[in-house]
């Protein structure tokens, strides 16, 4: 599915002294089965921005579109599975007493069979690495397993979107790899990946494009090396792309790489000459 | 246990007094209406005086970047924002003990500098514990404890740690992405820490070598 939010304007609070223009004029597409990374600083749209993406959020004006159609025509239950989203600390919202229960809420609401509900389930839990704790208590686990079981309860609806905001801000290393993977695992499966994040070394592994947000604006889409290396001197590129612009003069025959295997690669093609 | 000497189960007053705790989700610490009640928050327990407590609040306000939200109802507030409110009703209340809980998780590249920054700052006269996950915030510290599985497996410092593969995989810690570049490249990692230092490195290599041929 193709997700486009054209010249998007939201106002939090409009009329009113604390009014905030979060977004002026936000447009950006997510095209099938890729993974968008969007990145900028604190405050500067990045959650408003996705949460227009399910129409969680509604524009003051401009337009969401899936595969062309006017958003606000399609059922919102329709919308909101097709898009699954993940919020910034979805643990918080864990609630029910066993992780298989929690899971099972969401497609469980979309009227799908129980066998089917169970199916999901189990292959969602396991998709996160998280299949042994089905019977748990939700509030008993640890942080990082809590992560694992909030994303499984938002894949368990069968998105065709899946957008995380923040997903690994605060996780151990173990769990954040597993993460990352996962969203490897689910392009490949033509799942499209929003991913919102402020580690842009993570960005950089597995983004195919970058949306660079700031102050509502949409200030660089593109390639992560077009975006990263167009603005490495501004606190807005990953460790990779800080150490190949410090070579300076020696950069040019080094190329843009931006993942860390091919950084590594050229980092030794250039010591050893 | 005990902190500063008293005992938490029978003396938590004169330890909350001493030890200020930052969560790992911002929300969990917000408790009041609107922003400016929330930096306060800490310091009516302490009984400082009105005056007094107004001057702290907004010098903690500012001190996070963000002056003209002292209004703004805290739940209202972006990740970053709320993580940064916390923070500095922890400033404002300036105890002994500083236990933080990943603090900069929700913060920009800026934004983590800064508190990098007042931390370092703070160190002069405070006790810092600051737990992480993100070890290249780590290499000022003067010790770093390794945790895993409930058990202390580790007390040493940085420079040590960062060059202690075994250490470091036992645990499923993972370097920063310039101390692992500099591994891969043969070179110290314990040295090299920003991308400016690995890149003088690499061309220093690269010199030698075309000296050589
Ligand atoms: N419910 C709300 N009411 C009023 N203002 C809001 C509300 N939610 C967000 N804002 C404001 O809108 C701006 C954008 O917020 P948003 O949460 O989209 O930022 P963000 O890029 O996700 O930041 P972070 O990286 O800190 O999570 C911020 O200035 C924030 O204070
Ligand atoms: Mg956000």
């Amino acid at each position: 599915m193709r997700l486009e939010l054209r010249d998007v304007f939201h106002v939090y609070a409009p009329g009113t002294p604390f009014e905030v223009e979060a977004l002026r004029g936000v447009s950006v597409a997510v095209e099938p089965g890729e993974v968008l990374g969007i990145v900028g600083g604190t405050g500067s749209g990045k959650s408003t921005l996705v949460q227009h993406m399910n129409l969680l959020l509604t524009p003051a004006s401009g337009e969401v579109l899936v595969d062309g159609v006017d958003a606000r025509t399609v059922e919102r239950g329709e919308l909101r599975r097709r898009v699954g989203l993940v919020f910034q600390f979805p643990e918080a919202a864990l609630f029910a007493p066993t992780v298989e229960e929690d899971v099972a809420f969401a497609p469980r609401r979309l009227g799908l069979d129980g066998g089917e509900v169970r199916t999901r389930v189990r292959d969602s839990l396991e998709a996160l690495g998280a299949g042994h704790l089905a019977g748990r208590s939700p509030f008993a686990l640890s942080g990082g397993e809590k992560r694992r079981v909030a994303v499984a309860g938002v894949l368990a609806m069968g998105p065709e979107v899946l957008v995380l905001d923040e997903p690994t801000a605060g996780l151990d290393p173990a769990t954040r790899g597993d993460l990352l993977a996962l969203i490897l695992g689910l392009k490949a499966a033509g799942i499209s990946v929003v991913l919102v994040s402020h580690d842009l070394d993570e960005v950089a592994e597995v983004a195919d494009r970058v949306c660079a947000i700031e102050r509502g604006v949409v200030r660089a889409v593109g390639t992560p090396a077009e975006v990263f290396y167009g603005a490495a001197e501004e606190d807005l590129a990953p460790a990779t792309v800080q150490t190949v612009v410090a070579l300076g003069e020696a950069q040019r025959g080094v190329g843009r790489p931006v993942r860390f295997r091919e950084t590594l690669a050229a980092l030794e093609a250039l010591a050893e000459g | 246990m005990r902190v500063a000497g008293y005992d938490p189960a029978t003396e938590p007053y004169e330890v909350r007094k001493r030890l200020g705790i930052l969560f790992q989700n911002p929300e969990n610490g917000l408790v009041a209406p609107f922003v400016e009640d929330d930096v306060a928050f800490g310091l009516e327990n302490l009984g400082v005086d009105r005056e007094e407590m107004r001057a702290r609040v907004a010098e903690a306000i500012e001190a996070v970047g963000l002056s003209g939200y002292e209004r703004r109802e805290p739940h209202t507030l972006s990740g970053g924002e709320k993580q940064r409110v916390a923070l500095a009703g922890l400033l404002a209340a300036g105890p002994e003990i500083l236990a933080l809980d990943e603090p900069t998780s929700m913060l920009d590249a800026a934004g983590r500098r800064e508190v990098l920054g007042r931390l370092q700052a703070l160190r002069a006269t405070r006790t810092i514990l600051h737990a992480t996950h993100h070890l290249e915030e780590l290499v000022d510290a003067d010790r770093i404890l390794v945790l895993n599985g409930g058990n202390l497996v580790s007390d040493v410092t940085p420079a040590r740690l960062f060059s202690d593969a075994e250490l470091l995989r036992e645990n499923r810690l993972v370097l920063p992405t310039v101390q692992r570049l500099a591994l891969e490249l043969g070179l110290s990692p314990a040295e090299l820490r920003t991308p400016e230092r690995l890149a003088r490195a690499v061309l220093a290599r690269a010199a030698r070598g075309a000296g050589a041929r």
